[in-house]
């Protein structure tokens, strides 16, 4: 078995050619219960550790919008002044488990892990954010919405490695939320979350955004909100985007929670996430 | 790169060489290796925040922690934090308050106060908050929020 500490990304992307390994950052999702599971792992597994490139560390205002490294933690998302005109992603970071999962579990992780219940990847699909991933043949840049495939799967190849987040600069300073519907808080997994960003009043609506998570098998958008809304938000067209959604998403049923509770919730969540964007917006 | 057989770790102020598995869980190897045994394992799974250790001056699960990920970073468990100023004043207002009932969870509870204490402006300066990852099945929390406010109104926030 061997543990890579690689000093560069450069580094990191020979190993991840010559090794096959496994891709860890904070591992809050990958090692959990990990003393029983320590005959799962294999002598000849690898491990890529990326937590300490520095590449993937930063947090930067670009022409473009703003650029988060994928080693970034979600204490380290809520805390960063260059994020505050992000509310909805400092929001999402901050409801993730507890102090101690946010010091650890990175933004990176919570794409590459493609949790249907992950939290901080539904503002980043509402925020039509785009991944920037490496591998031995170069970068590349995909939309948010091409990432995830299924449930705990996405199309990154065994040789790529995520290396930031690009949050469009469209989305910066507009009013936004996050809202999360769970049972107990704390270290509580979403049964519905909401990532909503709207811009302008009822009666002249310049943009709106909006993503549900835990949903769906990926964070789930309804494309071109702004243009099908045509400038107004009347409460019938509030009701109709709840619908869609609630129509739209195919959650399942699990100890949590119900497909149809959570269809119903979805519906709620929308509407109160819109509500509660546009009542920021009166008060301006 | 970096593929070794040997890792050194900094726990309490100390360097130790480890060997054997990399993803062995760093709460193990701090129970068993170096018989610090304050340090809790309760959930696995990073619900209850037992196994709570300060890692590069934050609050961390050391169950989800496999020991090479923790190499070259500074690790302090409740054994080492117990000497500290900060430590004591909390550990007296625990005392006062009754925050300490079967015990479980009070080291990881510890390794959290002794952390938020350091920067208790974070989470709006709710230590309900910073608790929010510490699980206790006794208290019912009251007293153990009343000691850490009792500490940190001392020095008048």
């Amino acid at each position: 078995m061997g543990w890579y500490r690689p000093q560069s990304v450069e580094e990191a992307i020979k190993i991840l050619e010559e090794k096959s390994p496994k891709i860890v950052c904070g591992g809050t999702d990958l090692f959990v219960q990990l003393t029983t599971r320590q005959t799962e792992f294999s002598q000849s597994d690898h491990w890529l550790d990326i937590q300490n490139l520095s590449e993937l560390k930063k947090i930067e205002r670009t022409d473009e919008g703003i650029e988060v490294g994928a080693a970034v933690t979600a204490a380290e998302i809520w805390q960063s002044p260059v994020l505050q005109p992000l509310p909805a992603l400092q929001k999402a970071a901050r409801v993730v488990g507890g102090w101690q999962i946010q010091n650890r579990a990175s933004i990176g992780g919570n794409i590459a892990n493609a949790s249907p219940a992950g939290d901080m990847i539904v503002p980043l699909a509402a925020y039509q954010a785009r991944i920037k991933i490496a591998s031995p043949n170069g970068v590349r840049i995909l939309p948010f919405d091409e990432i995830i495939t299924g449930p705990k799967k996405t199309q990154l190849a065994q040789n790529e490695m995520i290396l930031s987040v690009l949050i469009p600069k469209e989305s910066l300073g507009v009013p936004q939320t996050f809202l999360r519907h769970d049972q107990r808080g704390g270290t509580d997994i979403s049964l519905v979350s909401v990532a909503a960003l709207v811009k302008g009043t009822t009666s002249k609506i310049e943009l709106a955004q909006i993503a549900i998570g835990a949903a769906h098998y990926k964070p789930m958008v309804l494309k071109d909100l702004t243009d099908r809304l045509d400038g107004t938000l009347t409460t019938d067209q509030l009701d109709r985007i709840a619908e869609w959604y609630a129509e739209n998403c195919q959650p399942i049923s699990d100890i949590r929670a119900s497909a149809e509770y959570r269809r119903a919730m979805v519906k709620v969540f929308v509407k109160k996430a819109i509500t509660e964007v546009l009542s920021l917006n009166e008060s301006l | 790169m970096d593929e070794q057989d040997t890792l050194t770790i900094r726990i309490n102020d100390r360097e130790y060489q480890v060997n054997g598995s990399p993803t062995r869980p760093l709460v193990d190897y701090i129970r068993e290796e170096l018989q610090l045994t304050g340090t809790k394992i309760g959930c696995g799974s990073g619900e209850c925040g037992a196994c709570t250790v300060i890692l590069d001056g934050k609050p961390v699960n050391s169950c989800l922690i496999p020991v090479a990920s923790a190499a070259g970073k500074e690790i302090q468990t409740i054994e080492g934090l117990r000497e500290t100023e900060d430590y004591q004043a909390l550990a007296e207002a625990m005392v006062e308050t009754g925050g300490v009932q079967c015990g479980f969870c009070t080291p990881g509870i510890m390794a959290t106060l002794y952390a938020w204490k350091q920067q208790p402006d974070l989470y709006e300066g709710s230590v309900k908050k910073a608790l929010k990852n510490n699980l206790c099945r006794c208290t019912g929390y009251q007293s153990i929020v009343q000691a850490a406010e009792k500490v940190v109104n001392g020095e008048e926030r």
